[in-house]
């Protein structure tokens, strides 16, 4: 008979992230992509992605492009990738990007060393405009008391 | 004691039916409501037959007669869902019984809170509906990314109201966890049961909107008996179990409730709670009572602090342990044996599983320090089709280990607070964008 389980492990994430250097970081639509802090200046960040098959790409969210990718993929994204497999784990960062064979990579040079793309010119203002969705959790209100329906999520 | 938890060996009887047929319409809903082969439409008339005679029972008829001719309206999922609700409802009223006869204690009447008007929110309940109703149909054994992804909008507009906050908790980490298993024809194995509740348990919850329950001004002496974990990516529900005297004993549940995101996790978590949470997380760290004031003390158990509660003498409470008393059980369209959590004192030798899938990464209170305890308090619970116990309190030789009592400690340890990051970046960029 099939378990009739109610509550499973699982969702924890794999290691603890740094927000300060990476804010965001997600998997969606085939990519891995997020938003790096720049190093030198605080008023800007970068919009990067990795996606599936290798094509990535790395500019400021007012759409200039990276100095760091000179043919191949930069720190930012290097950081990115590091960090969405702190979140996500590098089994499941590795399947998404398509590299589904072999033990996961176990960081994000392993990973992106195995993919072969080109840049890919895209605006950023899809990515950005997910940050500032991401961003919109540390200011929902919810509603004081036991909320029961946590009841199916165990850390 | 160990003969009343003997007691539980044995179900009671109709639940181990009862979690049958709920797993057959989580097999429809599995395979997908629009490839439904003859044995699935069979087991859904089986279904049906047993709510014959019930008040639900010819609705139910007609939502299998419609699903099965494919006809595909929300009202029939609705139905279909409100079905394996009342199953599951059923059975936790029986287990709760069950458990309450074994521990000799009287069962508190529940609180059932008028619901509120949907007025605002209806076309959001109503665009939820449909799309748990597009799930079904297509069946989660077929989901793949852009079956969720364009529930994002509506996800984003039931987190903003905070009348909807158990919906919306639910059905996000509904979300996060469907986005983890695309697409699902590549997962090896799908939680069917699991899914089975969380999509029943948001449909009903798309037909109305919650009331809220009573409560009065309290205060008095809170003895911490340990800390209930419940988390997702982006919701935090942390609950301290703690007895609480004001004059009479009673068990409460002390609730902190808070969306986040997913990089803050673990102790960091706490950071959403502020200076109320503070003082709380140090009554654990240093095995003291807490001194409450002001506090709404809740018809549902709930007992919500309103102010920093100040620390007051040692807590004892394997000595307090007899005066443990049963919470009211939610109201009925919430039951389900997931809600299950029954305050007791266990001695060793009690011979049930320990609920490990509960037990969070780096609590003090681990499998082995429950498995090796004198005497241990805990919460009963019911999952996988038997009773276990979530350890809160295991005496040991020296001072007990208390679930929670760990994170003062591992907070001292945090370096840079995301939350703070997060909240300067969201200002920055937020008003500059
Ligand atoms: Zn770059």
């Amino acid at each position: 008979m099939r378990e009739r389980a109610s509550v499973v492990e699982g969702g924890r994430p794999a290691g603890r992230r740094t927000v300060k250097d990476v804010p965001f970081v997600e998997l969606s639509g085939g990519r891995v992509q997020g938003v790096v802090s720049s190093g030198s200046d605080v008023e800007r960040v970068y919009v990067s992605f990795v996606e599936s098959g290798g094509g990535y790409s790395c500019c400021t969210n007012n759409n200039r492009p990276c100095g760091g990718l000179r043919g191949a993929p930069c720190k930012h994204i290097h950081e990115l990738v590091d960090e969405a497999i702190l979140q996500f784990g590098a089994a499941r960062v590795a399947a998404y990007l398509g590299v589904a064979d072999g033990p996961p990579p176990e960081d994000a040079r392993t990973l992106l060393g195995g993919l072969r793309g080109d840049e890919r010119k895209e605006s950023p203002g899809v990515v950005f405009s997910r940050f500032l969705s991401y961003l919109r959790y540390c200011e929902l209100q919810a509603r004081p008391g036991t909320v029961l329906e946590m009841g199916w999520f165990a850390p | 004691m160990v003969r009343a938890m003997n007691a539980l060996t044995t179900l009671p009887p109709g639940v181990d039916e009862a979690l049958g047929l709920a797993g057959q319409l989580d097999d429809a809903l599995l395979h997908g409501f629009a490839r439904l082969g003859d044995e699935h439409r069979d087991r859904l008339e089986a279904l049906a037959g047993v709510f014959e005679g019930s008040p639900l029972g010819p609705a139910v008829a007609e939502a299998v007669a419609a699903v099965g001719r494919s006809e595909f309206v929300a009202r029939s999922f609705l139905t279909l869902a409100s079905a394996r609700v009342a199953l599951l409802g059923a059975a936790h009223d029986a287990l709760l019984a069950q458990a309450r006869e074994a521990l000799g204690r009287p069962s508190p009447p529940a609180e059932e809170p008028t619901p509120r008007p949907a007025a605002g929110s209806a076309a959001l309940l109503a665009s939820s509906q449909q799309w748990l109703s597009e799930l079904a149909i297509a069946g989660l054994s077929h989901l793949e990314e852009t079956t969720v992804a364009p529930f994002a909008a509506t996800l984003e507009n039931l987190q903003a109201d905070p009348d909807l906050t158990g919906l919306a908790a639910l059905l996000t980490g509904f979300v996060n966890e469907l986005m983890r298993h695309a697409p699902a024809s590549k997962s090896a194995s799908l939680p069917s049961f699991r899914w089975g509740d969380l999509w029943s348990a948001a449909m009903v919850r798309t037909h109305q909107v919650p009331g809220s329950p009573t409560f009065r001004e309290a205060e008095g002496v809170l003895t911490p008996l340990g800390l209930d974990v419940q988390a997702h990516e982006n919701f935090a529900c942390f609950v301290l179990y703690g007895l609480f005297d004001d004059g009479e004993a009673r068990t409460v549940r002390v609730p902190f409730s808070g969306y986040k995101v997913d990089a803050i996790a673990g102790a960091e978590a706490w950071d959403l709670f502020g200076d109320v949470a503070e003082p709380v997380l140090k009554a654990l760290d240093g095995r003291k009572t807490l001194r409450v004031a002001r506090a709404e003390l809740r018809a549902d158990g709930d007992l919500i602090l309103r102010s920093p509660p100040e620390a007051a003498g040692a807590a004892d409470p394997f000595g307090l342990a007899d005066r443990l008393t049963a919470t009211p059980p939610p109201p009925a369209l919430y039951r389900h044996p997931v809600h299950i959590a029954e305050p007791v004192k266990l001695p060793r030798g009690h011979g049930l599983p320990i609920a490990t899938e509960r037990i969070p990464d780096g609590s003090e209170l681990t499998k082995d320090v429950a498995g090796e305890a004198t005497e241990l308090i805990g919460l009963l619970r019911f999952d996988r089709g038997g009773w276990r116990v979530q350890p809160l309190c295991a005496g040991t030789r020296k001072k007990y280990a208390i679930a929670g009592g760990e994170l003062t400690a591992a907070r001292k340890k945090l370096k840079n607070r995301s939350l703070d990051v997060l909240k300067e970046r969201s200002s920055r960029l937020l008003r500059g964008s």
